[in-house]
Order: structure tokens, then C-alpha cells, then sequence
């Protein structure tokens, strides 16, 4: 049932991918299930062909921009509360830095499977991380940096949310070029992703021990 | 004692045949230093009267003492620029090609998010664009040729920099952002093709003027064009051959015919697949060899391209300078030298601008074991 649409996607056919999902709509399949059978694996798709060199940044974007346009058509069919299921994630560029393509690449793909982004930009400030983590209710933080010289800004906001009795939970994720697990882990950053693909794997992986953590 | 003068020997090394020396290039926009940087290393040798660093990557107005100092064979003659308008918001506009820069955190950044014509749809919005070069402005070209022969009768290399007359793909995304770059050939290729043509068009006539002052003088001329990252090319050789290589390659057709100097390209990051490319378009010269990012090891590239390609940069900003002791980067220069160096086709520089994080001790150290170490012909080192 999902094969042409993950096709489409796969292949960054924009127009086809639109009315496949529409045509799964139509057939009044269930929404959450596009997602997760149908843009979601196309995703995977374009992620690995990316990893293994065959697609290129311009791809990434269009492939993003592709996922956009089909979520807009799914998103509001979604019984509220779906995506909070997942829960919220917040994510920025670290204070002196304004690189953001990584990181909306991010965020297309987390968004696509069924998590709700809230994106509070570049050039982001130590308290303005902290402050949005604690008005949104977010489950995890997503921080970025492209620079050896802005990446120790992370640190700063780890250490500010684990001084924090009510935000010390906080499940932190960083990634960037400049950045290895090496350094997540001397930071005290609970998981590293180097690549869009990955960061929804880790994404997933902490998401489901919260909820495991919360049921027990 | 070297009986070649700087020249003579960078000609010998950059036709790929042993000189006397593996010539130092220090000096120019890249493989230089960042602004932010570049007083701790004047004050840590000694240079108390150094002007305020200039450049909106590496500092270009170096110290004369700390080109000498740090044994370096170049002297850099720059396109002028026009001058830069300082807007409400710490935004600083080009007067040029009309692109934003911000400063954050001591660096000159250009955020997608306020590129001018980042919303353009038609070719009418691109043209309704207000600021476009000015060919007849003499900013570009002032005391260019009496500098340029001056120079030239030093005797050491006269590195040209074509700067953003000499970037198409650098004002390109500055217009549009980054992403929109990427992605117009696809969503709007006529756009793509309008706007790229007009950068180069615009770049062509403004190079050629200069060049017909300078040309004769220079020995290498370098062009900019970013479009690899740490792990791979941001695009396929056959995005680079279909929709960058035509535009690039304009330039260096004319630039040919006015100039013996070799082209040298500016390209950080991964851009290993993309080097047939870069030959096509005609450059000889690649910069800054980013030797940390995916199969650009030193090795790799010499053994690949080392006959086709001279290499000009490679000493690893990232890592090695920064973090390393003083004993690691005499090491790590020693054993560029010696994979590098071997049949001419190195000219040693850093693998980017170095950064504030860097000691200046390590800086000093990296140019004086350049200048130990890389006398040819280059044996047990």
C-alpha cells in the first residue's frame, strides 16, 4: 500500500508523492500510518542514499521540502494528541552561531515522524534554550553547532539544565560538523548525531525511555 | 643559500619539478588568520604598532615583520573592494553585489535568513535587485598596476586575488541563501541560469579591467568557490559540471588570456570527487587542502592528483594547530612536507584561517619547521 509513495519520496518526485498522499487520504488510510509506513521509510530512503554518497545536499532540501508539502496535507487529519505522544522537542543553533541548515534538515525529518519541533533558531542564548525547554514542556533538546569555537557553548546549557531540579531530566541531543560522540559524551550530552537519519534513530531511542520510564 | 629568488623557485615547484624550497604562502584571504586572532600573534612576537586587522575571512593586511618573520614567499595583491555601509541592526552591507554580513562572535557571516534575494520568484525580482557592481568604480582597480610592479620587483610570489569578482558561487548563495542556491537549479532553473549568469557577467568585466592592469605581474590567481563539507561535496560532479563548472569556467577562459599566472581554487572541505571539475574549469592550484576532511588525506590527494594539482594549504587548523604541542605540529609539518613535497606541487600553507583557539607558539613553530624541513631535495626527514 505505502510502496509508491515511499518510491515517490525516494525519488524526489514532488508531484507524484503529493498524489499518492492524497490518494492514501482518499482511501481513507489512516494518517499516523502515512507517516510512519509511507514518509517515514521514504525517508530513511533519501537518508541512505545520502549516507552512502549517492544523493547530495541539494537532495536533503528537496527531499525536505517534499516531506513538508505531504505533511501539510496529513498532519491536520491527526487525532490531537498523536504527536504530543511522541512528545516535544526543542531545537537551536548555539549562541555565535547561525548555521541552520543541518539543523532544519533536522528537523523536517524528526517533524516527519510524528514529533513536534519547536525551533527556536540560530544565535541562541544559554537562558533562551532553558527558558523555551521549560515553556514548551519539552522531553528533549536539540542543540547545533558548526564551529569548534561555538560548540562549547553547549556545554554551557547542559550544565544549566542539570543545575535546574526541574529540568534536569531533559534528555540532550547535539550534532554538528565540528562534533563526535567523544565530545557528546565529555560534555554530558545523552546522545551525538551526525547526520539527519541518525538524529531521529537517537531521537526515537530516548523518546521510548522516557515512556518506559514514565509507564514504570 | 638560496641562489633562486622566491619566484624562480615557485615556478620550478608549481610545474611540478623540485625547486630549492617548498615554497611558505602566507598571506592571502584564506590560509591566512582570523581578524579576531591576529593581534595575539603580533604581540607574542614582538610587533607592538600592528595596524587593525582587515578581512572578512583572514586578516589580509599582515604585518611586514611577521611576513618575514614566518619565512613567507608571498605578497598578495587583492582586487579593491568598494566600500562596506553599516546598517541599523549590526548589519553590514556590501556595496557591491548588495549581500548582509553580520559579525558574530568575531566572524563575518552572511545568514541565509537575510539574504536579499532570498524570496525572489521571476527574473523581474532578480532584476528589481538594487545593487549591482559598478565596473567603472576606481576602488577596484586605485594604484593596482604601480603595486602590482612593485611587487613583482621584490622577487617573491605575487598572489592575485580575484576576490568577489572572482566568486560567483560565493555572491550567488549570499543573494539567495544557501538552500535556495542548492535547490533553484531544480525548483526555479531559469532563475538559476538568469542569476548566475548576471554574477558572471558582472565579475567578467571587472576582472578583465583589473587584469589588464596587474595581469602581467601576478603568479597565482585565486578564485573561491565552497561547496564541499567535512564529510563529502554538498553536490555531485554532475550537479558541479551542469550548473557551476559553465559559469566558473567563463572566468577562467578570459582571465587566460590576460594572465601566465596559475588559477588556483579555493575549496574547503571534503571535495575530492569534485576534482575533475576543477581541472576542467582549468585550475591548477587547490586551497586550503582541508587534510582532516574525508579523503582529503595528504597521501590520497598527491597520489591522485599530485601531476595535475599543486597543493596550497594543508596543515590541519582543526585539530593539530590548535590542540597540539609544539613537538606534534613540527611532526605534523614534517610529515606533510615529506608526502607533499616530493616532485614539486606543494606550496605550504594552513588548511583554512587559523583560529582564535590556537596558541601562538604553535603558529610560530608550524612556519620555522616549514622553513626547516622543506629544503629539496626533500630526504630523511
Amino acid at each position: 500500500m505505502f510502496s509508491k509513495i515511499i518510491r515517490a519520496l525516494s525519488d524526489l518526485d514532488k508531484e507524484k508523492a503529493i498524489r499518492e498522499i492524497e490518494n492514501l487520504i482518499g482511501d481513507g488510510v489512516d494518517p499516523f500510518e502515512i507517516i510512519q509506513n509511507g514518509i517515514m521509510p521514504g525517508m530513511d530512503l533519501v537518508g541512505e542514499r545520502f549516507e552512502t554518497g549517492h544523493y547530495f545536499l541539494p537532495d536533503l532540501i528537496r527531499a525536505g521540502h517534499i516531506v513538508d508539502a505531504c505533511s501539510a496535507l496529513v498532519k491536520p487529519l491527526l487525532k490531537s494528541g498523536r504527536s504530543d505522544e511522541m512528545g516535544t522537542i526543542v531545537m537551536g543553533t548555539v549562541a555565535g552561531d547561525i548555521h541552520d541548515l543541518g539543523k532544519n534538515i533536522v528537523i523536517s525529518t524528526l517533524e516527519s515522524a510524528g514529533f513536534k519541533v519547536v525551533d527556536i533558531g540560530v544565535d541562541v542564548p544559554v537562558e533562551r534554550f532553558v527558558e523555551a525547554v521549560r515553556t514548551e514542556g519539552a522531553v528533549l533538546l536539540g542543540m547545533s553547532a558548526l564551529l569548534t569555537v561555538t560548540m562549547v557553548e553547549m556545554e554551557k546549557v547542559i550544565s544549566a539544565l542539570r543545575n535546574d531540579s526541574g529540568l534536569k531530566h531533559i534528555k540532550v541531543m547535539v550534532g554538528g560538523a565540528p562534533l563526535d560522540q567523544k565530545y557528546a559524551d565529555a560534555i554530558g550530552a545523552d546522545a551525538y548525531a551526525k547526520d539527519a537519519r541518525q538524529a531521529l534513530i537517537k531521537a526515537r531511542e530516548l523518546a521510548d525511555m522516557l515512556l518506559k520510564k514514565n509507564a514504570s | 643559500m638560496m641562489s633562486m629568488t622566491p619566484r624562480e623557485n615557485y615556478w620550478k615547484v608549481v610545474n611540478h619539478e623540485e625547486g630549492q624550497w617548498v615554497p611558505i604562502f602566507w598571506g592571502g584571504t584564506n590560509s591566512s588568520i582570523v581578524p579576531q586572532h591576529y593581534g595575539a600573534l603580533c604581540k607574542e612576537l614582538g610587533i607592538p604598532d600592528y595596524k587593525r586587522p582587515v578581512g572578512d575571512f583572514g586578516t589580509v593586511n599582515l604585518h611586514p615583520i611577521l611576513i618575514e618573520r614566518l619565512h613567507s614567499d608571498v605578497e598578495l595583491l587583492a582586487l579593491g573592494s568598494p566600500h562596506r555601509r553599516y546598517l541599523d541592526g549590526g548589519l553590514i552591507e556590501d556595496t557591491m553585489w548588495g549581500f548582509r554580513m553580520k559579525e558574530v562572535g568575531g566572524y563575518r557571516v552572511f545568514p541565509d535568513q537575510i539574504a536579499p534575494l532570498r524570496q525572489a520568484k521571476t527574473i523581474e525580482e532578480i532584476e528589481g535587485h538594487p545593487i549591482w557592481p559598478n565596473p567603472d568604480d576606481p576602488a577596484y582597480y586605485y594604484g593596482a598596476r604601480e603595486r602590482a610592479q612593485k611587487l613583482y620587483d621584490t622577487g617573491k610570489i605575487v598572489l592575485g586575488e580575484a576576490s568577489y569578482a572572482g566568486s560567483p558561487f560565493f555572491v550567488y548563495p549570499w543573494l539567495r541563501g544557501m538552500d535556495q542556491w542548492m535547490i533553484d537549479p531544480y525548483d526555479h532553473p531559469d532563475l538559476y541560469r538568469h542569476l548566475a549568469q548576471k554574477i558572471v557577467d558582472y565579475s567578467a568585466v571587472i576582472l578583465e579591467r583589473w587584469l589588464d592592469e596587474v595581469g602581467q605581474y601576478l603568479d597565482v590567481l585565486c578564485f573561491y568557490d565552497d561547496i564541499a563539507m567535512q564529510t563529502g561535496p554538498m553536490v555531485s560532479l554532475d550537479h558541479y559540471r551542469k550548473w557551476i563548472l559553465p559559469y566558473e569556467k567563463q572566468l577562467t577562459d578570459l582571465a587566460r588570456r590576460l594572465t601566465n599566472a596559475k588559477f588556483s581554487i579555493h575549496c574547503c572541505g571534503s571535495c575530492y570527487d569534485l576534482l575533475p571539475g576543477f581541472i576542467e574549469v582549468g585550475y591548477e592550484i587547490l586551497n586550503p587542502v582541508q587534510t582532516r576532511a574525508k579523503n582529503m588525506e595528504a597521501w590520497r590527494l598527491k597520489k591522485g592528483y599530485g601531476d595535475r594539482l599543486s597543493f596550497y594549504g594543508g596543515v590541519d587548523v582543526q585539530r593539530l594547530l590548535p590542540f597540539g604541542t609544539v613537538e606534534e605540529v613540527r611532526q605534523g609539518v614534517k610529515d606533510l612536507i615529506k608526502t607533499l613535497g616530493p616532485n614539486g606541487g606543494f606550496l605550504f600553507a594552513t588548511s583554512h584561517n587559523i583560529e582564535p583557539d590556537t596558541p601562538p607558539a604553535n603558529i610560530i613553530a608550524m612556519f620555522d619547521a616549514a622553513y626547516e624541513f622543506g629544503r629539496y631535495p626533500i630526504t630523511n626527514l
